[in-house]
């Protein structure tokens, strides 16, 4: 620095040294401890802007963009962001869309009536009581099969290929590919689950393949075995959903339960 | 032998010498009018091109200084007066409204002034510099929007931007104005969210101040409609859509003056041809066609200069 004249990247430096000092926590339920963030800019906002308008169909893409920003914005240099899991990422979303946006986040109920959610309240579910989904092992004659939640890595390998495959050059009047998309997400979204393989005492290394051998390989299993990943990752499913609905009163004063589920839409204001 | 024009540069504080604009300047200023981009035209630029192009002094124009060159080309190639209709919404008949450009760059005088206003960031307390913006940074954004129009992340943040001349953090200062685009770009873009949205409002602010510096002025070259005084909403405009309209009303007259016609005359080239020049030109073309109506013998267009 001369004279008192930051350069360019002394500069970008100097900013995002100043945002640190603004940082706020995030309960990790994973970690099962408060982890500290930086807040978002204004390049993170616009992201989110661009990726509803491009690609608002998948959360492909909004998953890659939080993924970043959480690799960007964690300032715990002893967090891992590759090995939190998919449902820390949702008390993520949930605290970011809190601290860093102004303006309420209203959800129209069946009534068409519009209520003010609390963020506040959902966090809380990460915290108290909070439950973690248990890996289990599915077996099926010779083949046993460890699976988890997957992890951010996991999910970002998957999302990459699915992007780069479809996303790249997405149409959204094009019905083939869109269809196409689909088909890959049901197949290759069972994927992430899947932490090894295991045929007798032949362990299969499935991390070091490649996402088009894994596709391969789970296309070997029978429909028995297929039939109980799935209903693993139902009861993931089943637990995400329970963490992200929250009750809240409609027009007639009656109990009514929202999920507020993290789209494109989430992170814009409108 | 090539002339120069004198034309008042607020910058400057002084009449500064211009080459002469040229018949093929004339086309790109009038033809960048239909391609234009809504603010970030290319209107704009060409107009800042050519003043560069055409400055025989070392001058480090602003776009206030381009405002006063754009008047002074169009009174000089297409005269001083503007004719508009307007409707008087009183009493909804349309008003003929005559605008004389003289009259606007006397309107205009207090922008030779220094404009500069320093604005606090509400979050990370960064202090920025606005000033009227530089010609040359103007020309730099416009060539990087003009290469990638969809980049309508940059678009939305360029008119800060412009005005950012540099800022401050504490003791150390960020020199804007050696950063170039995308650089400027990232800084505001490392801001938070609310900070650039505090930034985009005080720009407009700053820019609505050096408008209305000289608004009262421009207002009192209304005209009146029976009990009511209107006018071409001079007030809400900016300069460079106020420079814009001045030139859309010539596109008809342009085209109507547009040598369209072979022209053959030692050394020259149609496209070099001032503005004087070409429109003797067309009244020597007109003066030929009508004496050859009377004797019935069309030239078929063409005008042999080196024959005269």
């Amino acid at each position: 620095m001369s004279d008192n004249k930051a350069n360019f990247n002394e500069a970008i430096n100097l900013i995002k040294k100043s945002a640190e000092s603004r940082s706020y926590d995030i309960w990790i339920p994973s970690l099962k401890r408060d982890v500290k963030f930086k807040p978002l800019n204004t390049l993170h906002h616009k992201k989110f802007v661009k990726i509803l308008i491009d690609t608002s169909m998948f959360n492909t893409a909004l998953n890659l963009h939080v993924y970043d920003i959480i690799k960007q914005t964690c300032i715990d240099e002893t967090v891992v962001v590759d090995d939190l899991d998919i449902f820390d990422r949702l008390a993520v979303c949930y605290a970011m869309r809190q601290h860093n946006f102004k303006k309420k986040y209203l959800i129209a109920l069946d009534d068409k009536e519009e209520r003010e959610i609390s963020f506040a309240t959902l966090l809380a579910k990460f915290k108290k009581g909070y439950k973690r989904m248990d890996p289990d092992c599915i077996t099926e004659g010779e083949i046993s099969i460890n699976v988890s939640l997957p992890t951010l890595k996991r999910e970002r390998e998957f999302d990459n290929y699915i992007f780069n495959k479809h996303l790249v050059s997405f149409d959204k009047n094009n019905t083939e590919q869109i269809n196409q998309i689909f088909t890959d997400l049901m197949l290759f979204g069972t994927i992430q689950y899947i932490d090894s393989i295991k045929v007798g005492d032949v362990l299969i290394d499935i991390d070091s393949m490649r996402t088009d051998q894994k596709v391969e390989i789970l296309g070997n299993f029978d429909s028995i075995l297929t039939a109980k990943i799935s209903n693993y990752i139902k009861k993931c499913n089943d637990l995400r959903t329970e963490l992200c609905s929250i009750d809240v009163l409609n027009g007639k004063d009656e109990p009514q339960t929202v999920e507020i589920s993290i789209d494109s839409s989430f992170f814009v204001d409108e | 032998m090539k002339s120069f024009n004198k034309i008042w540069i607020p910058s400057a504080g002084k009449l500064c010498k211009f080459n002469e604009i040229t018949h093929l300047q004339e086309k790109i200023i009038l033809k960048s009018l239909g391609q234009s981009n809504g603010a970030y035209s290319s209107f704009l630029y060409a107009l800042g091109v050519i003043m560069t192009e055409n400055a025989l002094e070392p001058i480090k124009f602003t776009t206030i200084d381009r405002l006063f060159y754009g008047i002074y080309t169009r009174a000089y190639c297409f005269g001083n007066d503007l004719e508009y209709q307007i409707k008087c919404h009183a009493c909804n008949r349309t008003v003929k409204y005559s605008l004389n450009l003289a009259d606007i760059v006397q309107a205009l005088e207090f922008l030779s002034k220094k404009f500069n206003k320093v604005v606090e960031l509400p979050i990370s307390k960064l202090q920025v510099n606005l000033t009227v913006p530089d010609l040359s940074r103007d020309i730099a954004f416009r060539e990087y929007i003009e290469a990638d129009r969809n980049d309508y992340a940059l678009l939305s943040t360029m008119e800060s931007i412009l005005y950012m001349e540099y800022c401050t953090m504490g003791e150390i200062m960020f020199p804007l104005y050696e950063y170039d685009v995308l650089q400027t770009a990232d800084i505001i873009d490392s801001l938070e969210h609310e900070d650039t949205s505090f930034l985009h409002s005080k720009v407009e602010d700053f820019k609505t101040s050096i408008f209305n510096t000289n608004a009262d002025k421009l207002l009192e070259l209304s005209c009146v409609c029976g009990q009511n005084l209107i006018s071409y909403d001079l007030s809400s405009t900016s300069f460079d859509n106020f420079l814009t309209m001045i030139y859309n009303g010539d596109l008809n007259t342009f085209y109507s003056k547009e040598l369209n016609f072979r022209v053959m005359f030692p050394g020259g080239d149609v496209n070099s041809m001032a503005p004087i020049e070409r429109d003797l030109l067309i009244n020597l073309k007109n003066s030929i066609n009508q004496q050859a109506e009377i004797e019935s013998d069309p030239k078929n267009g063409e005008i042999d200069l080196a024959s005269m």
